[in-house]
């Protein structure tokens, strides 16, 4: 059995820790030689089993690779949850922020990022600390499209769509004026070392949290057939030349991946002050909205994010249906927080009445009304306590809505009678 | 004089990267600490700036900004800004464990500090706050322990002491320092159920190794590859940190403009920066920064 290399007391049953944690401290994947019991501090397992022709007891290396990534790849209900509500909470914030652009995306090829991060197993991962799930970094969104608004500028795609290189933007630094374009004003200018001429760009990319489809991270594995060539590395059995050729010993490589069909939701701030300065046609009518659109789908379709693009790896759609439900969810919220606010703000009486009402309503509408439902005895218990009550403005309020229940409630004729006394008594 | 006094709350929502200039250790971009705890803080100048910078944004109006941040340095008519930020000082700090994904964690020493300031701007507070030997911590979720009264952040363990005047705590904290909208409920929920508060020691080793590091490199546009040489380290505040800072306001000095009250101060800054989210620090563009603002007192 592989082990992670943590003290005794911490157990070997992570379940209900983040897949960043199992996959960064708890990692099971320290290997044990199964005769002397002695920990290698390798991936692999060393076992003994009788082998070959000569049934004779070999040792065989195991790799634990493979399976340490799987127990790490899996959600738990925790996770799941502390992933929705991240995005939630972003895209909450955003849509009360002006000058925001937000677009859904799903993923249609597998996403991974953060491979070149340290790691036992060679290949890292980006994940988030303190949640431990994975996301792909503002900085990765801006520099991706940074390069989708670069190569729809140079033209070789056709369609500019609106994108240019032409320096036609100008602003005084020190003495000297400097010249611009769009790309600058947006996603800032670099400049070598020691150079003056650096300029923060006017839009702010956010974190992507991915909204993983189904429970678990997918494991992948690829394969480099020319590590020989590469290392610079002579082997006996790659034919002990370190040039390229087809006959290198296979080495697998597993890494972790966010399964296709997950949800991506950007969040681009722009700095309207500063771009009405810098540039002001820009700013002007959300000009840079449209832009922006059309280098999000120019990187949807031709350049992916996250790593490993080139072999299709972090290709996106977008998805209106999730634009439109998020839309939806978030003012779904507002009501309700809007509702709770004005009950909040009513007296018990009138809270009182109210919740019958929206309740009466509701029923309604389901066509649930009958003599037993909660209508009617939370109807019984408004008349009975509004009997009790001093102001005659809430008391007349009461006597209305019981009223108007009483027409669409059937009764029992003797209750009737009771509760038409009890009313009378109310209005008198 | 400073006449009115408040307290702000920030609560990080994205990573926070207040830089500290470059750096001696292996991080290449450390943060700002405090000298004597060395917990991560933010430098009031710093949150000035940005308030002041973000100040037209959040809907105040523009040629108040002299009046209350002061003029702009070089100016001719020198007069003193009328808001005064001091340090943020870290409140809590969340820790990554080995269930529940994560904890809120603080200290007494933290606690007592953030009751001092509160207590100074106005706001009665009367936490009975324990106090938890090394190796030891008080929390009140029992989902968050392992097996026998353990405790596991990381791969560190705690000899649980289960509290149940915590939630008390929690709960004023919470109510106190997270804006009441609904899409904060969950973490407002978390504050109150998984604080742990741990020894001033132990908490200071969190606060100094678990910050999030970030790796960057710069793929350059031609080849597609990373550029060499373009690999550095940055370290960040995490996400769900919470730190305070005081806040004090004073009738605006500008001799020229009609003259602000403290009072109508302090609602000023009332009204830009309750339950809003700002941005604070540096790598804005990359989405670093973002924290969400409460005043209270004032």
């Amino acid at each position: 059995m592989p082990m992670a290399a943590l003290p005794k007391y911490l157990g070997d049953d992570f379940a209900q820790a983040s897949p960043g944690l199992r996959f960064g401290m708890y990692l099971p994947v320290w290997g044990k030689d199964n005769k002397t019991g002695e920990t290698l501090w390798t991936s692999h397992d060393l076992n003994y089993r009788e082998a070959g022709r000569d049934r004779q007891v070999r040792q065989f290396k195991d790799e634990n690779k493979t399976q340490a990534l799987n127990q790490s790849a899996r959600l738990n209900a925790n996770d799941r949850q502390l992933m929705e509500k991240l995005a939630q909470r972003q895209a909450a914030a955003a849509s009360v922020l002006p000058q925001m652009l937000s677009l859904q995306a799903r993923s249609i090829a597998p996403f991974t990022t953060g491979l070149g991060n340290e790691h036992p197993l060679e290949n890292g991962f980006a994940f988030l600390n303190p949640y431990g799930l994975p996301y792909l970094p503002g900085s990765g969104v801006k520099g991706v499209l940074r390069q989708a608004a670069r190569e729809l500028a140079s033209g070789d795609w056709g369609d500019e769509r609106g994108w240019n290189q032409q320096p036609s933007y100008t602003l005084k630094m020190g003495k000297e004026p400097v010249h611009f374009s769009m790309i600058d004003a947006l996603f800032g200018k670099e400049c070598s070392m020691g150079g003056k001429e650096q300029m923060r760009g006017a839009l702010s990319f956010w974190d992507v949290i991915p909204q993983i489809k189904g429970d678990r991270l997918e494991v992948e594995v690829m394969t480099a057939h020319q590590s020989h060539y590469y290392q610079k590395k002579r082997d006996d059995r790659a034919g002990n030349s370190d040039s390229p050729h087809e006959s290198g010993q296979p080495n697998p490589i597993n890494f972790l991946s966010v399964p296709p069909g997950s949800g991506f939701a950007f969040h681009v701030q722009c700095h309207q002050a500063l771009l009405a300065r810098i540039a002001p046609d820009l700013a002007e009518a959300d000009r840079w909205q449209g832009l922006l659109q059309a280098a999000f789908e120019h990187a949807f379709d031709w350049l992916g994010f996250g790593a490993k693009t080139a072999v299709g790896y972090g290709s996106l759609q977008r998805d209106a249906q999730a634009e439109a439900a998020m839309k939806q969810a978030f003012e779904q919220i507002q009501a309700q927080a809007q509702a709770q606010a004005e009950l909040d703000k009513l007296s018990d009486e009138q809270r009182q009445i109210k919740e019958l009402e929206q309740l009466f309503l509701a029923t309604k509408d389901k066509g649930g009304l009958d003599a037993g439902c909660p209508v009617a005895t939370q109807r019984l218990k408004l008349l009975d306590d509004a009997l009790g009550w001093e102001s005659p403005e809430y008391r007349q309020q009461a006597a209305d809505l019981l009223r108007r229940i009483a027409k669409d409630l059937p009764w029992a004729k003797k209750r009737k009678q009771e509760a038409s006394d009890k009313l009378a008594r109310l209005m008198a | 004089m400073f006449e009115q006094q408040a307290a702000l709350f920030l609560y990080a929502v994205s990573p926070v990267h207040m830089g500290a200039g470059s750096a001696t250790g292996l991080i290449d971009n450390p943060i700002q600490r405090e000298r004597h705890t060395n917990h991560p803080s933010f430098a009031g100048s710093g949150i000035k700036g940005a308030i002041r910078h973000a100040f037209a944004q959040l809907g105040g109006e523009k040629d108040l900004i002299k009046r209350l941040f002061g003029p702009d340095s070089g100016s001719d008519e020198l007069h003193a800004g009328a808001v005064s930020f001091g340090d943020a000082q870290l409140l809590a700090f969340p820790i990554r464990s080995l269930k529940q994904g994560y904890v809120y964690a603080s200290c007494p020493q933290a606690l007592a500090r953030a009751q001092r300031l509160l207590n100074l701007v106005g706001v009665k507070t009367q936490w009975t706050i324990p106090l938890p030997e090394e190796g030891h911590c008080r929390l009140a979720n029992p989902a968050l322990m392992s097996g026998d009264n353990k405790l596991h952040l990381e791969a560190f363990e705690y000899q649980v002491h289960v509290d149940p005047v915590l939630p008390e705590l929690s709960s004023a904290l919470a109510g106190l320092a997270l804006p009441d909208q609904p899409e904060y409920g969950f973490f407002r929920e978390k504050l109150k159920t998984d604080l742990v508060l741990l020894s001033d020691t132990d908490f200071a080793y969190f606060s100094e190794n678990a910050t999030l590091v970030e790796p960057h490199v710069r793929i350059n546009e031609k080849t597609g590859t990373a550029d060499d040489g373009g690999l550095f380290y940055t370290e960040n505040l995490p996400p769900e940190s919470l730190l305070i800072a005081p806040l004090m306001a004073s009738q605006s000095r500008s001799g020229k403009e009609d003259k602000l009250e403290a009072v109508d101060v302090m609602m000023k800054m009332h009204n830009i920066l309750d339950g809003r989210l700002l941005q604070m620090g540096g790598d804005a563009t990359t989405g670093r920064g973002l924290v969400l603002a409460k005043l209270v007192g004032g």
